[in-house]
């Protein structure tokens, strides 16, 4: 494809753990996010959707595993770097809103310092170039601090296994080439200790350096500046003052993000996501907006450290039409504005059709359709994807609704063949037996069915919704004038 | 229209202020400000408009969890709620009159003494008559309205299995013989698509469609005629939300019960009603049969409202455009506005000016 991909992810499977087992929230997704585009997850609640979200966030709870699966973002798996490392792609180069604006705000805490937080903990400059010159050595020496602890659990689960087999020569000699080992790693540890301790001490007083030569200059030229002003007359002396308290601000700022830098940026994010009065209302607090204006805000703190990958998850879910539409109408806009890629998590296939460029159908920790906006509406080939538009009335229709018999599957025992097999009215014996793959349709349109299969008989889609599609194609406009 | 003869509920002029805060923080909310409307027998009607718009307010106020600041509301020819906020006033506006009467013509102040008693009188009279009316509840009477609520698992009681949750509304009529309750839930699983096996069911043990099912079986168990239903499918799935629909439609098909719909999803409220209600700010600004109401929207933010509802329809999405409405297009300093009937069975709250106008566009 001629676009670049901005995040990829492949085969991810996350499970949780539980008292009961383990719950197979997500069971092998993979797709593609391309730069400037809009991706749309769809699906009923419990389908996943969130999940998949929160991995590529790398905000799972506790008890979650991802069992495999890759998410590729700029050349690295997010699944393997460590919490310390995530921390500079978590809202710095990844974005999330959520689902309830009220519940994702402090409620005891005055906006402008929930827009400015994210921006002061993270501003302190010369820490983060002192973090940043000692990564390396750093994640050296912890590395070979986990490896020695994962010798010592092989070591020790080997030889009990070994001494059941009751093969003592063996042991013996294991136990010999583990000591060797252990030397080994010992003596790296303690080399890349050293390293690290020197390293730590030499980039302190490199950036302390920096700093003292920095202010040095800055002095310097204030200096300059007192002298002349000390022969200026009273208009020179006011513009020579400013230039002085620049100065001093930009000094301040090169050793962090100030406060005043902070509420700058914030309001002018503010402004952007169209806050009015962005300046009287950075002092208020939460409940002192309506749900849009609230859900504004989570955007803007979204926005703040400029993220080039954005995922709402259920935007609007909370909200009414209304409400809905402006705020829709904001996320398209800062996305072309910005060039972001968003993926965009809802239940509302009204919602998808205005938002996405592409669409995947998720049910029960799969994807089970993924294609571009149009073909998933005009052309859907997964039983699933039929079952959730004719469910939806729309402004004309008239007969009665076709709903989804059953509940979706439990997944603490996760169906064999496909999920959706038990629901479906199209269902064929192979899918209670065997998973389907995915059949392509077009280049970009794939469905996970049997029916898709060449020996599959032929089945139509239902009549309401080809009904809906010849009356979209006739009068597509309407209410609108 | 069927059997448009028979209201079974009808609203005159309903109002219902909230008073908060103290001193100067002292606000008075206007939730739901003079509303009227009748509902006929076996129809739904529907009220939209955006949160905050005081649907869910008028619903509360007709089934009296709220009492009325002022108007009334009647139930199959009774009152079964009023407020006499409007009395009171009228009170003062006559004791003002005739101090202002008496002022003017001191040698006539014996005559009109004696007509602003009277008057009074006539009004006082009518607050109690409101009073004694309202006080005491008909219970036989209330048992015939019900309420479905909006979200299917805070309006449960998580420690009551279901059968309680169901034979609850009939233990307070009065209903005490065992026998008689059982068949009676029974026969409401059954109605809802439960099964008998549920009823010794916990609420949490359900998915989001089936609570909301209970919900609807505990409306149904004391035999009403009029239900309010508010906004019980907003908090479901899509394809739950499709079973709740068929299932209430089902019941009006069937048991000819007439329903109040509040909700702000405007296809579902499309596919769903006879006429529609559209409130904004407390005031009902347009009312209309469905099929008039997307054809001809006159009011300006019932056009907003319609051009904001999301389809499953890629080209259409991308084509549509928003209408932002902007209240400051009415100019009601000159006249008050009032509720018109511009085409039959078509209200609009408009001034005289603004009706001209809107009659101009409708043809």
């Amino acid at each position: 494809m001629a676009k670049d991909k901005k995040l990829v992810v492949e085969d991810l499977t996350v499970s949780f753990r539980t008292n009961q087992g383990l719950v197979r929230a997500v069971r092998g997704i993979s797709f593609e996010l391309e730069e400037g585009e809009t991706l749309a997850i769809v699906g009923e609640s419990g389908s996943g959707k969130s999940v998949s979200s929160k991995a590529i966030m790398g905000i799972l709870e506790g008890n979650a595993i991802i069992d495999k699966g890759k998410i590729i973002y700029e050349d690295e798996d997010l699944t393997t770097i460590s919490e310390e490392n995530y921390h500079k792609i978590r809202g710095n180069k990844i974005g999330m809103i959520f689902q309830d604006p009220l519940s994702s705000l402090n409620p005891i805490m005055k906006i402008g310092k929930q827009i400015t937080e994210a921006l002061i903990i993270n501003g302190n400059h010369l820490k983060n170039r002192y973090k940043e010159l000692i990564h390396q050595v750093k994640m050296d020496y912890e590395n070979s601090k986990i490896k020695k602890q994962n010798l010592i659990k092989d070591f020790k689960s080997n030889k009990s296994r070994l001494k059941e087999e009751g093969k003592q020569e063996e042991v013996q000699q294991f136990k010999e080439q583990f000591q060797k080992d252990i030397l080994e790693i010992n003596q790296k540890i303690k080399d890349t200790k050293e390293a690290f301790k020197k390293e730590q001490i030499s980039a302190k007083k490199k950036v302390a350096d920096d700093w003292k030569q920095e202010k040095e200059r800055v002095a310097k030229e204030i200096q300059a500046i007192k002298e002349k002003m000390a022969s200026a007359d009273r208009e020179t002396r006011k513009t020579l003052k400013e230039e002085v308290a620049t100065l001093k601000e930009n000094l301040r700022r090169y050793k962090k993000v100030t406060k005043k830098q902070a509420k700058e940026r914030a309001i002018k994010v503010m402004e952007e996501v169209g806050i009015p009065q962005p300046e009287r209302r950075l002092k208020q607090y939460p409940f002192q907006f309506s749900g849009g204006m609230r859900q504004r805000i989570v955007i803007a703190i979204a926005l703040t450290l400029n993220p080039d990958v954005l995922i709402c998850d259920e935007p609007t879910t909370a909200l009414d039409v209304t409400i809905q539409a402006q705020i829709l109408e904001l996320i398209n806009k800062i996305k072309t504005e910005r060039s972001l890629s968003v993926i965009f998590i809802t239940h509302d296939l009204g919602v998808v059709a205005n938002m996405a460029d592409r669409v995947a159908v998720m049910y029960a920790g799969k994807i089970v359709e993924i294609g571009k906006a149009e073909e998933i509406f005009y052309n859907p080939k997964h039983p699933y994807t039929w079952a959730l538009l004719s469910s939806m009335p729309d402004l004309d229709s008239k007969e009665r609704l076709a709903f989804i018999p059953g509940t979706p599957p439990n997944m603490l025992f996760p169906p064999k063949g496909d999920a959706f097999a038990d629901r479906s009215k199209y269902a064929m014996k192979i899918d209670f037996e065997k998973e389907p793959p995915f059949f392509k349709v077009s280049d970009t349109h794939y469905a996970a069915t049997w029916l898709l299969h060449k020996d599959a008989p032929k089945v139509e889609m239902p009549e309401i919704i080809k009904k809906r599609i010849a009356s979209m194609a006739k009068a597509p406009k309407e209410v609108n004038e | 229209m069927k059997e448009k003869q028979t209201p079974v509920l009808s609203v005159r002029g309903l109002k219902k202020h909230f008073k908060t805060g103290i001193g100067r923080n002292k606000l008075l909310i206007k939730a739901v400000d003079d509303v009227s409307f009748d509902i006929y027998k076996g129809e739904v009607f529907s009220l939209v408009g955006e949160s905050g718009c005081g649907k869910t307010t008028t619903g509360r106020t007709i089934i009296k969890l709220y009492e009325p600041t002022d108007g009334e509301v009647f139930f199959l020819d009774k009152r079964i709620g009023a407020g006499y906020q409007s009395l009171k006033e009228e009170i003062k506006e006559v004791k003002k009159n005739a101090r202002q009467g008496i002022k003017e013509n001191p040698e006539n102040a014996e005559k009109i003494k004696e007509e602003r008693d009277k008057k009074i009188e006539e009004l006082k009279n009518e607050i109690a008559q409101r009073k004694e009316d309202t006080a005491r509840e008909d219970k036989v009477l209330m048992k015939k309205m019900q309420m479905i609520f909006q979200d299917p698992i805070a309006s449960l009681n998580p420690r009551m299995v279901v059968k309680e949750i169901i034979a609850e509304g009939l233990r307070i009529a009065g209903e005490k013989d065992p026998d008689i309750i059982n068949t009676r839930v029974n026969e409401m699983l059954e109605t809802v698509g439960l099964l008998p096996e549920h009823a010794s069911r916990y609420p949490h043990e359900f998915s989001g469609g089936q609570r909301q099912r209970i919900g609807v079986a505990r409306a149904l168990a004391p035999s009403p005629e009029f239900i309010i239903a508010d906004e019980p499918v907003s908090a479901l799935d899509v394809s739950i939300q499709a079973q709740v629909i068929n299932l209430l439609n089902d019941l009006r098909d069937e048991f000819g019960i007439t329903i109040l719909f509040v909700a702000h999803d405007l296809s579902v409220v499309k596919y769903f009603s006879d006429r529609i209600g559209v409130m904004y700010y407390g005031k009902l600004v347009e009312l209309a049969p469905k099929e008039e109401l997307f054809k001809n929207p006159l009011h300006p933010y019932t056009r907003s409202l319609l051009s904001a509802v999301p389809l499953p329809d890629p080209n259409y999405e991308k084509t549509r455009k928003r209408i932002a409405y902007d209240p400051s297009v009415h100019n009601y300093t000159e006249e008050k506005p009032s509720l018109h009937e511009i085409k039959e069975g078509h209200f609009i709250y408009a001034n005289q000016e603004e009706l001209e106008k809107y009659k101009k566009e409708l043809k």
